[in-house]
Parts: C-alpha cells; structure tokens; sequence
C-alpha cells in the first residue's frame, strides 16, 4: 500500500467526521441490523483508506468511499445468501388497463395524510407501512430509491454508485414507485 | 396523445433527467385532462417528501455510539 499523503489522509478523515453518521444510516436502512451495519461501514472506510492510491479523482473522494459502502452491502447480501424479495410482476399490468388509463381500484383517496401534529397516528402508521414496502424492494432497487430520495444524490452520482445507466435509473424508480404504491395500498386495505 | 400509464413514466423520468420537449407537451396536456394523473402527481410528491422524512423519524440512532464507532474507526486507521 502506497503512503498517502498528509492533504489526503486530512480530507479521509473530515470524511469520516462529517459522513460517518450519513454512511452508517444508509447502511442500517440497507442491512437492517446496526450491529452489522457497523461492521460493514468501518470495512468499507477500512477498505478505502487502504486503497487510496487507486483513487483517481473521477468523482469526489466521499462519492469514491460511498460507492465502496454500496458494494459492501451488495457483498454482505451475497454471503448472506440472503434472497431478495424478487417480483417478476410486471407492476403496470397491476395498476393500469389495457388501455392505459387506472384501474380503479387504484385510485387511491388521500394515501398520504397531511404531515402534521395533528395527524400523528395516521402518520406514524403510513410511515411504518412505507417502510415495509421499502424492504420489500430488490435491494438494488432500495438502493436507488434511497439514494434519490432519502439521501438527495444527483443522477450522476446515483449511476457512479449503482454501477447503471440513468435509463436504468429512471426505470428503476418507476418500477419501485409503482411496486411501492401497490404495497401502501394493500397495506392500507387490510388495516382499513 | 399519451395515457395515464405513459404520464408516469414521464413523471418518474423527469425526476431523473430532463424530458424532451414533446415529451413535456404531451405530460403537460394529459395533466390538464387528467383528474386521476392529477391525484396521482400529488401522492407522488407526498411519497418523496415521506421515504425523505420516514427514515429519520423511525430510525432511533444512539449519537453517543456514533461517536464511539467513528473514534474507534480512525483509531484503527491510525488517523
């Protein structure tokens, strides 16, 4: 392993103060275990600490490391064996007729309820119904879901981590956001 | 002339990247028609804004621990 140098090894570790909490949320979100996903976070900066020579300046150094935690991940799912929850469904037939317009039983009547105080029970119980559906996505599919929406990532940046397309992309959000829709809808009809 | 299952797969790409400019005609036209689209741009907005709200309020994160597992991290790293 080359020596880094004292600039670089100052900025890997302002990584690690200002990303630390990010990196290990994301990773909790992802493997559903703290335990494990403290393990898996402290190997992938391990990792990338150890292999910083390689780094190439393509993308930012914290996208280079964050990329290293998503394969971690992906890695831990293969030796976990762990199978994902594979829907070959294809979710448009679900939701839409054959020509193209809703079914109604999808047309939903305020699936969200307002944010707010006063709607706190409502809100907690979609809130856990969502997070169900979350992990019930593939989890390359989670991946680019959070990645966009809970974490903010640019497309660029989605498809540096991910390793895909942003067609890919963008049919995986809308793959996902219609799977997660069925899911809070039928969460919400049995509990109903 | 799109349908309600072309309208969200422009919506879904137009977060991702910029629609081409038939493509935002068209979604445009089928959002003005379209009571059901309309319902349903609405409650995607409202998933955005709960996955982004969602993970932070059901995750109970010990910051102490935090700082704990980020000071035996760059203890290991020799940092």
């Amino acid at each position: 392993m080359a020596n880094p140098s004292n600039d670089i090894k100052t900025h890997f570790k302002d990584i690690i103060e200002t990303n630390y909490k990010k990196f290990y949320k994301h990773a909790c979100i992802q493997v559903g275990c703290q335990d494990t996903a403290k393990d898996i976070v402290q190997e992938a900066f391990i990792t990338a600490y150890e292999k910083l020579h390689t780094f190439q300046q393509k993308s930012s150094l914290e996208t280079w490391i964050f990329g290293i935690l998503n394969n971690k991940i992906l890695e831990h799912f293969r030796n976990t064996k762990k199978s994902p929850t594979r829907f070959d469904t294809e979710f448009e037939d679900i939701l839409f007729n054959k020509n193209g317009s809703w079914k109604k039983e999808w047309i939903a009547n305020d699936l969200f309820p307002i944010d707010h105080k006063e709607n706190e029970k409502e809100t907690k119980k979609i809130r856990q119904f969502l997070m169900d559906c979350l992990n019930a996505l593939q989890e390359k599919h989670k991946q680019v879901v959070l990645l966009r929406y809970y974490l903010n990532k640019k497309t660029k940046e989605i498809c540096e981590v991910c390793q895909v397309s942003t067609d890919n992309v963008w049919q995986i959000l809308h793959r996902s956001k219609l799977q997660l829709k069925i899911c809070l809808q039928s969460k919400q009809k049995s509990n109903d | 002339m799109i349908n309600c299952r072309k309208y969200t797969r422009y919506l879904h790409k137009s977060e991702i990247q910029p629609l081409r400019w038939y493509e935002k005609i068209l979604m445009h036209y089928h959002y003005t028609i379209c009571k059901w689209c309309k319902k349903y741009t609405y409650e995607n907005e409202q998933l955005n804004h709960y996955i982004h709200t969602t993970i932070d309020e059901i995750m109970d994160l010990n910051n102490q621990e935090i700082e704990q597992q980020k000071k035996e991290l760059l203890l290991k790293l020799n940092l």
